[in-house]
């Protein structure tokens, strides 16, 4: 079992939480965006609290992903980048090799909807493009998508095409307009509302805007069919805490006083 | 049978963007010893993404978006705003330009997406933020066009030279055990 941690820090110095996230959960690859930590910094908190051996690539060409592991960087090779994305494979000896793509999409601040979903054809053929070098489809997206799982750029056949059920995407692909694409299962859907175990989402906004969902879902993992069968559904989970600090205010949204505005994101995969 | 075409068909003189791209591509592995080199990656061409509440509709492979108006509005958009790429505008043909270092396990980086259509120019590029930050002050920060084949050869020429793609090409010659002198 190989365990992930993702986490948008907001440029916050959150070294320390990570480091406890680190700890508290056993984490082997630890995946961070908007993250302005000196990786020297964090290398020194993560393997003086954990007693580990956690290494930081400094192979990669894309600087808005920062990638930790608690084994060499030899094993996480990046394969294909650009200045939103890292896709690493990842080939941990005697385990099932996969495609680790990470990325911080484009913010809703600065594009709209339709503009999101114009670019996700992009991230896509560099998500193929990988898969075609490596030989195969075990990759999982994970990533700040600035979309919500249902929208047009996360369900569209042309952008991510991942959807909310592992028995569609166990079809592994669907041709639309003559053109084959690929699933991908997005497990977030589950993680929406009161019914669930944890908070509502990753992030949450007030606004006065008509229509506001409050809470939103923006840091996705996404499973391509192929690793569907290495995924379990409840080992994804958005953390609230790292043991003793909650990240979540007394009205139970993300503290930004305390930590970042999103919430991070653990998931385990059977490799 | 009368002959209906018109006489200069098949002669025009602009060079296609993919192909000055391709050339372009063709020449940085001359220049490396074939350890670094520039790929273009061929999309599909573009075909209808969705349609959202607005009745939009997004084009596979570029930011760029057709509204769907009506017949005379997009007529009218596709005639009177030739230099306006970055609305109403369908956009057939998608490349990215990928800088790849063979010897690192193919790997590879994308600098930029252009997208065009059938009249080849203008040209819209999707940039890296870097190097659009770099030559911004140029071209603008935002929805850079080239709109003819010597601003497409300008705007390469400054994207080549940037110190983002500089220090790609030289990072990538130093882990693939190489240098460019």
């Amino acid at each position: 079992m190989v365990t992930f941690l993702f986490w948008n820090l907001k440029k916050k110095p959150l070294e320390q939480f990570v480091a406890n996230l680190a700890k508290l959960h056993e984490v082997d690859v630890i995946m961070l965006i908007e993250s302005e930590l000196d990786p020297g910094v964090l290398l020194r908190v993560l393997n003086d609290s954990n007693g580990s051996q956690y290494h930081y690539s400094s192979k990669s060409l894309c600087r808005k992903v920062q990638i930790f592991t608690k084994f060499s960087d030899n094993f996480i090779k990046p394969i294909e980048e650009d200045d939103r994305l890292t896709i690493r494979q990842l080939e941990l000896p005697g385990l099932t090799k996969i495609l680790l793509a990470v990325t911080h999409f484009p913010s809703k601040f600065n594009w709209d909807s339709d503009e999101q979903a114009s670019y996700c054809p992009i991230l896509v053929r560099s998500i193929s493009g990988a898969e075609s070098k490596a030989g195969h489809n075990r990759t999982v997206l994970v990533g700040d998508l600035n979309m919500s799982p249902f929208e047009t750029g996360v369900i569209g056949a042309f952008g991510l095409h991942a959807v909310m059920s592992r028995r569609i995407a166990g079809k592994r692909k669907r041709i639309v307009q003559k053109t084959e694409s690929q699933f991908f299962y997005n497990p977030m859907w589950r993680l929406f509302g009161n019914a669930t175990r944890g908070p509502m989402g990753t992030y949450y906004r007030y606004s006065s805007k008509p229509n506001e969902y409050f809470w939103y879902i923006f840091d996705q993992v996404l499973v391509r069919p192929d690793l569907l069968d290495r995924f379990n559904d409840d080992d994804l989970e958005l953390l609230t805490s790292d043991g003793t600090t909650s990240f979540i205010s007394f009205d139970g949204i993300p503290d930004v006083n305390i930590a970042s505005d999103h919430l991070p994101i653990l998931f385990k995969l059977m490799l | 049978m009368a002959d209906l075409w018109p006489n200069d068909i098949g002669n025009a003189t602009q060079k296609a963007p993919l192909s000055i791209l391709q050339e372009q591509a063709s020449i940085l592995g001359a220049k490396t010893k074939n350890l670094v080199e520039a790929e273009v990656r061929v999309s599909s061409a573009a075909r209808v993404m969705a349609a959202d509440s607005k009745n939009k509709r997004v084009e596979l492979g570029a930011t760029i978006k057709l509204a769907t108006k009506t017949g005379e509005e997009l007529a009218s958009s596709l005639s009177d705003k030739a230099d306006d790429i970055s609305k109403d505008y369908l956009q057939l043909f998608v490349y990215d330009f990928l800088i790849a270092a063979p010897v690192l396990n193919n790997y590879s980086f994308r600098i930029f997406t252009v997208a065009y259509d059938f009249r080849l120019y203008p040209v819209k590029f999707i940039l890296d933020k870097d190097i659009q930050d770099e030559i911004g002050n140029v071209w603008g920060t935002q929805n850079i066009l080239a709109k003819s084949e010597d601003e497409l050869s300008s705007i390469l020429m400054q994207i080549f030279s940037s110190n983002k793609v500089r220090g790609i090409i030289n990072a990538l010659l130093v882990q693939s055990g190489g240098s460019i002198n």
